[in-house]
């Protein structure tokens, strides 16, 4: 039997390879897409490359987190593509402090609010002890570089009490746990 | 708790926002090849490493581990906090739970230089499992093991079955986990553990790795998981294979199904080897997947244990179908009380087809409050 719409989620949880293909063929147009957008600015070679690949081997090894239709599978891939693009963009900008401040303000895609968390497994485990409408706002900002005038609208809260949301959550978070490295550039 | 692909799922964005992007066929082609050498990297990692430490009966079950999937993420935690989920990688949630539920033990030992720490360890009655870190200078290539023999249960003449998998985590740092499953129930368990060496056994004469040898000795003292165990005997069966549900047992962390597999002569005749996975879903939908903890037996009949995650509590109907794949490929050798071992080889001709599947009426099970 081979991948096809109908099948393909499914046989990728039941990990057949041939619907890892049929997912880059139908979405790498998708994710080529996201991940461009977010490491064009950095003008390095093959770390573009290099995060694609790293997007669809992520979706292979995590097919059985995913829970939906078909339409929340494409979202799903989206959001990865994006959190994943970010994180690289995160520790590029790292890597190389010198261009740092460069980067920053040609990238108009990063608002100037970034966790930077060597940690990012402590931070999840922080953002599970948020309640879910912090959880989701939590994401979208920091995985998902989603401003905050987007979550605004999409939650249907003012800008403000969003801003407020995360101010209180990251307060929170700090206290929680002191050592995690929490840096706001 | 949700980790980040399970948190994305909750997060609503705009299907709008999604473009899109122009691809050739060969940027197609390249991800296709650079994923399959990736995945390809991952399964020479799962080998298996299979553990008798007295066998009395052939050794049936084994347990593979995925390698870390993303070699990025691998570096940057040097110390893995929970490390058997980390070594399942969710792949069947079996160990969601063992964590929360496990005794922290935090032992280090140090011998020429090297440290091994026991970290966490759980028992649930009849299975065994602990944790370890392993620091070494030495390169241990990626998979090494704690030498077979070194795990001693006390009071316990009975035969092991279990599993070990190990993964180097960043240059010197490498965790692991063991499981042995005894056949008896108890209460609580002491045991010792003497390690005299370290190596990648699985790496070949073609690894650069080394073995380390030394002397590392811890003993632990665990009580069991409460448990409760629920008698089921309930069978299904077609063409000369029978499985019977004898009974399911519950802890806080897992719970387990004890079941025989019988098959006639005439299937022993046709096939080298049969063995039976349970798919198991509850009335709520929900799926779990489990590790087998081997089993013992005779050519005909097997008595098999399979370990799963932890039941919702909210589910009253357990729905199992067992898969029964049989072949004919492999070999191994068959040892008898008295140590003398016999090897056994397997055949393909006309008579003995290469493999096959059976999957049998599925087999309900209303569980007690």
């Amino acid at each position: 039997m081979k991948s096809n719409e109908e099948n393909y989620i499914k046989r990728l949880k039941n990990r057949k390879e041939d619907a890892l293909e049929f997912i880059v063929d139908k979405y790498l147009v998708l994710v080529k897409s996201a991940v461009y957008k977010v490491l064009s600015p950095l003008k390095r070679d093959g770390i573009i490359e290099e995060c694609i690949n790293d997007v669809f081997f992520s979706v292979w090894n995590h097919s059985n987190k995913f829970k939906g239709e078909e339409v929340d599978f494409k979202k799903w891939i989206y959001k990865i593509a994006k959190f994943r693009a970010i994180d690289y963009y995160r520790k590029e900008i790292k890597n190389t402090e010198v261009s740092l401040q460069q980067n920053i303000s040609q990238n108009n895609l990063v608002e100037e609010e970034i966790i930077i968390t060597e940690e990012r497994d402590g931070l999840i485990v922080l953002i599970n002890s948020l309640e879910p409408i912090d959880r989701d706002i939590f994401i979208m900002k920091f995985f998902l570089d989603v401003k905050s005038d987007d979550i605004a609208r999409k939650l249907g809260m003012s800008r403000s009490s969003i801003d407020n949301r995360i101010y209180r959550g990251k307060k929170k978070l700090n206290k929680k746990v002191n050592s995690l490295k929490l840096e706001v550039v | 708790m949700k980790d980040i692909y399970e948190l994305l799922n909750d997060v609503d964005i705009d299907a709008n926002e999604i473009d899109t992007m122009e691809v050739t066929d060969i940027e197609k082609l390249r991800v296709k090849k650079a994923l399959r050498k990736a995945i390809n990297k991952n399964k020479s990692w799962n080998k298996k490493a299979i553990i008798a430490a007295s066998l009395f009966f052939a050794l049936i079950g084994s347990i593979v581990f995925i390698g870390v999937s993303n070699p990025a993420y691998a570096t940057n935690i040097p110390i893995v906090g929970d490390i058997f989920r980390f070594l399942d990688n969710g792949k069947t949630g079996v160990y969601d739970k063992y964590k929360e539920n496990a005794n922290e033990i935090n032992i280090t030992k140090e011998s020429n230089g090297n440290t091994v720490t026991i970290k966490d360890a759980i028992f649930d009655g009849r299975t065994l499992s602990y944790t370890y870190e392993i620091k070494s200078n030495t390169d241990l290539g990626e998979n090494p093991t704690l030498d077979s023999s070194s795990i001693k249960i006390e009071n316990y003449y009975g035969g092991l079955t279990g599993s070990s998998g190990t993964q180097r985590v960043d240059k010197n740092t490498y965790v692991g986990k063991d499981t042995y499953t005894m056949d008896e129930q108890r209460k609580k368990i002491n045991f010792q553990l003497k390690i005299k060496s370290i190596a990648d056994l699985m790496g070949g004469e073609s690894t650069q790795s080394k073995q380390i040898r030394g002397n590392w000795k811890f003993r632990i003292s665990l009580p069991a998981l409460l448990s409760t165990k629920q008698a089921v005997n309930k069978g299904t069966g077609k063409d000369g294979i029978k499985v019977n549900i004898d009974s399911i047992s519950k802890t806080t962390a897992t719970f387990s199904i004890n079941f025989s597999q019988s098959i006639t002569r005439k299937v022993k005749e046709k096939w080298f080897d049969v063995g039976t996975d349970l798919e198991i879903k509850d009335n709520l939908g929900n799926v779990y997947k489990g590790e087998g903890n081997g089993g013992s037996g005779n050519d005909t009949t097997l008595n098999c244990r399979i370990t799963f995650g932890k039941l919702d509590a909210k589910a009253n109907q357990l729905i199992i179908t067992p898969k029964i794949h049989m072949s004919n490929n492999g070999g191994g050798v068959k040892t008898d009380k008295n140590g003398k071992e016999t090897e056994i080889k397997s055949i393909i001709d006309k008579n003995h087809p290469e493999k096959g599947d059976i999957i049998l009426d599925n087999i309900i099970v209303d569980l007690d409050k």
